[in-house]
């Protein structure tokens, strides 16, 4: 693997039963990339990102990642709606340091001070001792942006993570991962169906209809006759948005 | 009544219930927190009828009825969890196949047996008379493994419980942890039947954990919380039952119940 290649991805194919959802696909992350994954529902997109994570076995094909990649995962609206879970903002993001942990797993000086660092990163320290069920989505969502960005990922790989935000929370956000890809280098991966609001920043796009439909820069998506209107698809609705 | 209550810790069977209690109160609290914020709390209540059904072939076989139902109860659990994980069938149908099996064929075997109907009904209800030195050590030995182990595993037990997808990225060994969870429940139920019987036993379960989400803001303080909460309601049910002559069980639940109602409206003008 070249060295600037932090993930490799070979002849992947992903089933459901019968149901083929990821067909043949292949590509290479390189360091510093800040990509987008695009396509319209059931097109394997969230299926693509769990194989990467290792939470889906592919049928054939294989996942190759550079030795002790440190990976960043922010799940699509996961437990947004659930107001009576009882974990403070600090707790939830303590959790992002468990998998540098060894046996058994205790919280020391430096992780507390790390995990400040990352809630004064996404501005939300002040937040820190709230119950996570008591803020807002966009504020939620910064609390689940600092778990991922606790253990100083090489990746972060983001399912919809602007799908429960409003138009200028997902301004903010947007802006604040570009700030991470160009100042810390954290090689961006994210599934948007928002590529309006993503364009200022997303350098290359994918676009999946379980096979890899497309793999270039996003200018060259832009002239593309066939892709370009999927830049103004509206976001589905949270409710709407389903697992694919 | 401050007689009535000397008297009581004067017997050693109130002692060896009041012993058992209290650690059956730590075990259920600490485990219930995990199983209710997973939304798998009813496990202890399907648990708990397939421990009656255990039970029942005990006692058609003559043999120590609770010693056949610890290893069914904990083959049960485990099974309802596997059924969930990969046979795509929810935990509540999971949890109600087993519980509705085991309980009729339980009824039917009760039915044909005949002669131990009473003796079954001392399981479904409990009995602090019942309570032997065995169910002391069991209780003690079961309690100090299930808080020893949430304590070494308590970071990877807290992400399973808030986002299981998200403990399975990070390496947290999650199948086992889930399978860990699911034999505790089972020998949880088992060693709680004496004391509170089967048909109360979930609410060991559920009540600290819920009680204790009123007021705690985080995890960790919610588990306290729930344990603190299950000591207290045990230690002063008991008593109750002693001094009132009220079955045991019953009183703990009912306690449990109070004490949640004010704590949900102490969490509504609050919090």
């Amino acid at each position: 693997m070249a060295h600037d290649v932090l993930l490799s991805v070979d002849h992947l194919t992903v089933k459901y039963g019968q149901h083929i959802a990821v067909a043949d696909v292949s590509f290479n992350i390189h360091r510093h990339d800040f990509l987008a994954i695009i396509g319209a529902n059931g097109s394997g997109k969230t299926t693509l990102i769990k194989t990467m994570l290792n939470l889906k076995t592919p049928q054939s094909g294989s996942i190759t990642r550079q030795p002790n990649l440190r990976v960043g995962y922010l799940p699509q609206n996961f437990n947004l709606e659930d107001k009576s879970f009882p974990a403070t903002v600090y707790e939830i993001v303590s959790m992002g340091l468990i998998n540098q942990k060894v046996f058994p797993k205790r919280l020391n000086k430096n992780d507390r001070f790390l995990i400040e660092n990352a809630l004064q990163e996404v501005n939300i320290f002040p937040l820190k001792d709230q119950r996570i069920g008591h803020l807002s989505g966009g504020q939620q969502q910064r609390v689940l942006l600092a778990r991922a960005l606790v253990s100083s990922p090489d990746i972060l790989i983001m399912d919809e993570p602007t799908s429960a935000l409003d138009q200028s929370m997902r301004q903010q956000f947007f802006t604040l991962i570009d700030h991470l890809n160009k100042n810390h280098g954290v090689t961006i991966v994210l599934i948007t169906h928002d590529l309006a609001a993503a364009g200022d920043y997303v350098q290359r796009v994918l676009y999946m209809d379980q096979r890899l439909m497309f793999d270039d820069t996003f200018e060259a998506f832009c002239e593309n006759p066939q892709l370009s209107p999927f830049i103004h698809t509206h976001p589905p609705h949270p409710k709407e948005a389903r697992d694919d | 009544m401050i007689d009535l209550i000397f008297e009581a810790f004067q017997f050693a069977f109130m002692i060896r219930a009041f012993v058992v209690g209290m650690l059956i109160a730590i075990s259920a609290a600490t485990l219930g927190t995990f199983l209710v914020l997973k939304r798998f709390s009813m496990i202890g209540h399907g648990l708990a009828h397939v421990a009656f059904g255990a039970v029942a072939i005990g006692l058609l076989t003559q043999q120590q009825p609770l010693l056949v139902a610890l290893p069914i109860v904990v083959l049960v659990s485990v099974a309802i969890l596997k059924l969930n994980e990969t046979a795509n069938v929810h935990a509540d149908a999971a949890i109600g196949l087993a519980a509705t099996f085991a309980m009729a064929f339980g009824t039917i075997l009760a039915s044909v047996g005949g002669g131990f109907r009473v003796e079954l009904n001392t399981y479904l209800f409990g009995s602090i008379l019942t309570v032997q030195s065995l169910d002391v050590i069991l209780a003690a030995v079961f309690t100090l493994v299930l808080v020893l182990g949430v304590v070494l595993y308590y970071h990877d037990l807290f992400a399973l419980t808030y986002d299981e997808n998200y403990a399975r990225v990070s390496g947290v060994k999650t199948q086992r942890l889930n399978t860990a969870l699911a034999i505790f429940s089972g020998i949880l139920v088992v060693l709680g039947i004496r004391l509170v019987g089967t048909v109360l036993i979930s609410s060991f379960i559920i009540f600290p954990a819920v009680i204790a989400m009123q007021f705690g803001r985080g995890f960790k303080g919610t588990l306290i919380i729930a344990v603190l909460t299950s000591l207290v309601t045990v230690f002063l049910g008991l008593l109750g039952s002693y001094v009132y002559d009220t079955p045991s069980g019953s009183t703990i639940v009912v306690l449990n119940g109070v004490v949640f109602m004010f704590a949900y409206v102490y969490h509504k003008f609050t919090i």
